[in-house]
């Protein structure tokens, strides 16, 4: 039976880990509501499919189940679990790689979520239509940019890590980094400066 | 007796052969304009347009919908009828023709006798299009406009 | 990291802005900056890109983390549970037959005498419209699919016509 029982204890990460060993089902709560948010961010930064990071996610944490056994401390637990996201990531890609998989994407944020809200005090119609044509401009910016600088990108700027980690992460040199991290930003200012010309001159 | 039920059978074979043929006046289009008023904290939504006010509130952020006016129109094919709305505005709706299950209808706003806006739709049978909203008295006018044939 | 040139280099700017330089080369591509209108716009635009990309992210990421904790909880009770026990408790729970066989026949007897198709088409398919209308947007309701037609009467000297 599943009990929702709010868990107001702080765990460090050394009791998590026992407790996820132990199989204990409020240390599994706990790693949700610590690392979900996070290892989302770099999924979806990585696949920029919303279904696809959540179905990650939630494979990250049952590997977690299955493998918690191999986690023997000698680094940090998230370092662990960002590992095994963008792995998946990584395969996920490679899978899709020759398919062109991009949904269309509303222009409303998700079903019944964040819907085009027309006519309040704040927002006039053609302001919420503006914002969210800029995002979807950066969205579709975000897909022009090949996987591998992409996944490079989004390792720095979601996660903050350095050169030399993700560098170790990909398996590839700094210098590879840094370029790829470039070309990435070149990359995205010329698909946002496009398509903004694009959508003046319609 | 028997005289009086032949009459009477008569009489009746009479109506029947003898009234003038119903005229085809081909199809009517039954048009209902509701005009609605959405503002923020103005009370309670009218209980008449409950159904539509839940649908509103999936996309639209007012709390409140009251029903000002209903208007009901049967029209012909390119016979125009015409409703007041508020504010000096007038709303023309013209049926052009039918295709399957839709009605083409062409809706012209006026202002002081200004057309502002014009579109031609494809309503399907027994459904509504809303358009809106003209600022009226702190809030916005809704106009749906519901059409069965 | 190759040295600085005394010539703008966007991937200097682009490390700088990792803070990725050694001491020296940050020290030299900082001084260069406050120098070169150039580089500096080059490294606002960064500061820009950075903030939207990571403002754009984290907004969608917006989830709930309920419905993942309570799928992730269900499947490990799952796998706590041998797989012949969970057939043999699905099949003769009660709490399970009774309502579902209830639930079928209603829905057939729903479906059978009811039949109600869903709602596959947009109430109103706009042809085409015009107006002295400074803008227009179309928008559909999710569950019945109405179609709503928004326009800004404000007027417009350029006639909006589609």
């Amino acid at each position: 039976m599943v009990s929702y029982k709010t868990n107001t204890r702080d765990w460090d990460e050394a009791e998590l880990v026992l407790g996820l060993k132990e199989k204990d089902e409020e240390a599994y709560r706990e790693l949700v509501r610590q690392y979900q948010a996070k290892l989302f961010r770099i999924a979806y930064g990585i696949t920029l499919d919303r279904e696809e990071s959540s179905d990650i996610v939630q494979d990250v944490f049952l590997r977690v189940y299955q493998n918690i056994h191999t986690f023997k401390g000698d680094s940090k637990f998230y370092f662990w679990l960002r590992r095994i996201t963008i792995n998946m990531c990584l395969n996920w890609l490679r899978r899709w790689k020759r398919r062109f998989r991009w949904r269309h994407q509303p222009l409303e944020k998700g079903e019944g979520e964040n819907v085009v809200e027309l006519g309040t005090e704040s927002y006039s119609p053609e302001t919420l239509y503006r914002e969210k044509e800029l995002e979807k401009i950066l969205q579709e910016g975000l897909k022009t940019i090949p996987e591998d600088a992409r996944t490079a990108f989004i390792l720095k700027e979601i996660d903050g890590l350095s050169y030399n980690d993700i560098a170790e992460i990909l398996k590839i040199n700094k210098g590879t980094v840094s370029s790829r991290i470039f070309y990435a930003r070149q990359k995205l200012k010329r698909s946002i400066s496009s398509l903004l010309d694009q959508g003046e001159t319609e | 007796m028997k005289t009086g039920k032949r009459f009477f059978l008569f009489f009746l074979l009479f109506l029947t052969l003898g009234a003038p043929p119903r005229v085809w006046a081909g199809p009517i289009i039954h048009i209902n304009i509701k005009t609605l008023l959405a503002s923020q904290n103005a009370g309670p939504s009218s209980p008449q347009i409950k159904s539509l006010t839940q649908e509103y509130r999936s996309v639209l952020r007012y709390s409140s919908y009251k029903l000002l006016s209903q208007n009901r129109l049967n029209l012909k094919l390119n016979e125009s009828g015409r409703v007041s709305l508020p504010g000096n505005r007038i709303m023309k709706i013209t049926p052009k023709g039918i295709s399957g299950n839709r009605a083409s209808l062409k809706l012209e706003i006026y202002k002081k006798n200004r057309k502002i806006f014009q579109t031609v739709v494809q309503l399907r049978n027994r459904s509504s299009i809303t358009v809106g909203g003209p600022k009226y008295r702190g809030g916005n006018l809704l106009f749906n406009i519901f059409n069965s044939f | 990291m190759k040295k600085p040139s005394r010539n703008c280099d966007p991937v200097m700017v682009s490390c700088f802005f990792d803070k990725e330089l050694d001491l020296a080369d940050d020290a030299s591509v900082d001084r260069h900056i406050n120098s070169c209108p150039s580089c500096r716009e080059m490294l606002d635009e960064l500061k820009t890109l950075s903030r939207e990309v990571r403002t754009h992210i984290t907004g969608i990421c917006d989830t709930d983390h309920a419905s993942i904790e309570k799928s992730l909880l269900e499947t490990i009770c799952r796998k706590k549970t041998p797989f012949g026990e969970r057939v043999k408790e699905a099949v003769l729970s009660k709490k399970v037959w009774i309502p579902a066989t209830a639930v079928a026949s209603l829905l057939l007897v729903f479906f059978t005498v009811f039949q109600s198709p869903g709602v596959t088409e947009p109430s109103a398919i706009i042809a085409s419209l015009s107006g002295d209308v400074s803008s227009i947007v179309i928008i559909e309701t999710p569950r019945t699919r109405q179609t709503i037609l928004w326009f800004n009467e404000e007027f417009n000297p350029e006639r909006l016509d589609l």
